[in-house]
């Protein structure tokens, strides 16, 4: 017999993945996926034509899926008082919370990444091209990106109560910040967009990675450290504080 | 006894809104109904019971389990149908009950959830998707959720809501069935008087955020309803015009070419009715005392706070 983790991840795969939100996320990851190819085989060009294009192409693909996703998991299922059902079986309120918050999380990560990993494969199979480092760095930025995303979506969701507002809210924060802000690359509030924060990451890290090897190419000067500091900080910890406060959230309001 | 319910100085505020005011429950007994008007705070107070919603101040508890300290405690042992509720449209009825039999930790989860759609009546419909249901048909399934390992205390609001008499009348079946083969104890909210009457063995009126009534149906019809009597005549219709012109009749209603009417207190009815009778040339054929109605009840207790 599963725990009871296992039965709520079961039940929220089983309901909010239902036909057709899987399939219709997958078709568009993998349309935008396709859109681009490489045969450079540098590293630091490989950034520019693989892992810019990646991010610049997902962030539209990441920010609509958490708004779906999230916004049904949570908004959605109190106002159609689907969690008020969930909360009348002998399961806490972060019990529930936890396997819906995961279960979409990850769901979410294994898609896009493995288009991404369809893409690290294609680039093997067909140009010889093996850089772990650097897609392990890629991963790791898609998922927080993923994981910022999801926080925020879901932390309107619980404060919201309702599917329309909580998508409006999101969507013209996100979209807000993707087209609102300035594009100026010297600027570290531009690296909160998630079209240019991942990206600009990863030619940070490898840069550095390499450096620090002493391998490889060496520091082009770009981004600067405060700029990748900025997008480091604001999907991370304004992750992990989202997340926070939607376990305290979850836990305090009222399902009336 | 020990109470089901308990609440002690619960008050409860939304905004503006006094939904709960410093409200006093004890409900004793094997069948519970909770009546009142729309607003007077039913779900409320059953939210705060289930823990949806924490009260501002007084305390709570179901089976004499704390709302707020033993909460798992009081969700192990209670089923409950929301008002309202929302189920996976994507599961299959079967599918539904299994899950909530898992997470239930009740072993053969899948055998039990058809047994369960059985009591109901939806084993027909068990393999077919929620979304494909009748309204009817949902209540049903949210019945059966409820009821599903037979908890000690099932809470129940607005049970009979989207389904037809022969539907409400089942489920009131079904109530009567568990409560006396299973001793599973009841607590339904609803503003259908009938189903109170016909199932309840203690009731408590709610009215404003306050507890206005409580006690068995029996107690509260003997105090706030005349005496009651069945009078079966040869002519219903004529008989019970002429009653209604009397002086000593407080009200007359029909039920099953029988006539049910309450009278003033201190008139002797079986003397009263073969005069009237005689006088009309109607044949009484029968005169007995029957209970009063919860809707006399209900008009007594809710009607002077308004």
């Amino acid at each position: 017999m599963k725990s009871k983790l296992g039965e709520l991840i079961a039940w929220e795969l089983q309901d909010n993945w239902s036909f057709p939100v899987l399939e219709i996320i997958a078709v568009i990851t993998t349309l935008q996926v396709m859109s681009f190819t490489t045969i450079q085989h540098d590293t630091t060009i490989l950034v520019n034509v693989v892992v810019k294009p990646f991010f610049s192409n997902m962030s539209f693909v990441i920010i609509i899926s958490a708004t779906v996703v999230f916004g049904k998991s949570f908004a959605d299922s109190i106002e159609k008082r689907k969690l008020v059902v969930l909360l009348s079986y002998p399961v806490s309120r972060t019990q529930v919370f936890i396997a819906k918050y995961l279960t979409n999380l990850l769901t979410l990560f294994l898609i896009f990444g493995s288009a991404l990993l369809a893409q690290g494969i294609s680039l093997f199979l067909f140009d010889g091209f093996f850089q772990p480092v650097l897609w392990a760095f890629t991963f790791l930025y898609l998922l927080l990106a993923v994981f910022f995303t999801s926080s925020l979506m879901t932390l309107i969701s619980l404060t919201v109560k309702q599917l329309g507002l909580s998508t409006l809210i999101f969507l013209i924060y996100m979209f807000g910040i993707e087209y609102g802000l300035p594009i100026n690359l010297t600027n570290p509030l531009t690296y909160l967009s998630l079209d240019i924060g991942p990206w600009a990451s990863v030619q940070y890290s490898i840069t550095w990675y390499t450096n620090w090897l002493n391998i490889g190419i060496s520091s082009t000067g770009w981004p600067p450290q405060n700029c990748f500091l900025t997008a480091i900080s604001y999907t991370l910890v304004g992750g992990v504080a989202l997340f926070l406060a939607s376990l305290v959230f979850i836990n305090r309001i009222d399902l009336d | 006894m020990e109470p089901v319910v308990d609440m002690k100085g619960v008050t409860k505020r939304f905004g503006k809104i006094l939904a709960l005011d410093n409200l006093n429950l004890q409900m004793k007994g094997k069948v519970l109904g909770l009546i009142g008007p729309n607003g007077a705070g039913k779900t409320t107070l059953i939210n705060i019971l289930l823990g949806y919603t924490r009260p501002d101040t007084g305390e709570a508890s179901v089976l004499g389990y704390d709302t707020k300290t033993e909460l798992a405690e009081i969700k192990r042992r209670v089923g409950i149908l929301p008002e309202k509720p929302g189920f996976p449209n994507s599961f299959t009825g079967v599918g539904f009950l299994t899950r909530v039999a898992r997470l239930r930790k009740i072993s053969n989860p899948k055998e039990c959830a058809k047994e369960t759609l059985e009591t109901v009546g939806l084993s027909q419909a068990g393999q077919r998707a929620i979304r494909t249901y009748s309204m009817g048909m949902y209540q049903r399934l949210g019945l059966a959720q409820a009821l599903i390992g037979e908890p000690e205390l099932v809470i129940l609001d607005e049970p009979a809501a989207n389904l037809d008499p022969l539907g409400r009348l089942d489920v009131l079946d079904v109530i009567s069935k568990y409560s006396q083969e299973k001793g599973v104890k009841f607590l339904i909210s609803t503003h259908i008087l009938y189903d109170i009457e016909r199932t309840c063995d203690w009731i408590s009126i709610i009215d404003a955020g306050k507890i206005r009534e409580q006690g068995s149906v029996e107690q509260l019809i003997q105090k706030y309803s005349g005496p009651t009597y069945r009078i079966s005549v040869s002519d219903p219709k004529t008989f019970a015009s002429e009653l209604a012109k009397t002086d000593y009749v407080k009200s007359v209603t029909f039920q099953e070419n029988a006539i049910i009417v309450t009278i003033k207190a201190k008139t002797n009815v079986y003397e009263k009715t073969m005069q009237l009778a005689k006088r009309a040339k109607i044949t009484v054929h029968e005169v007995r005392p029957v209970l009063g109605s919860l809707d006399e009840v209900f008009r007594a207790v809710v009607k002077p706070s308004k």
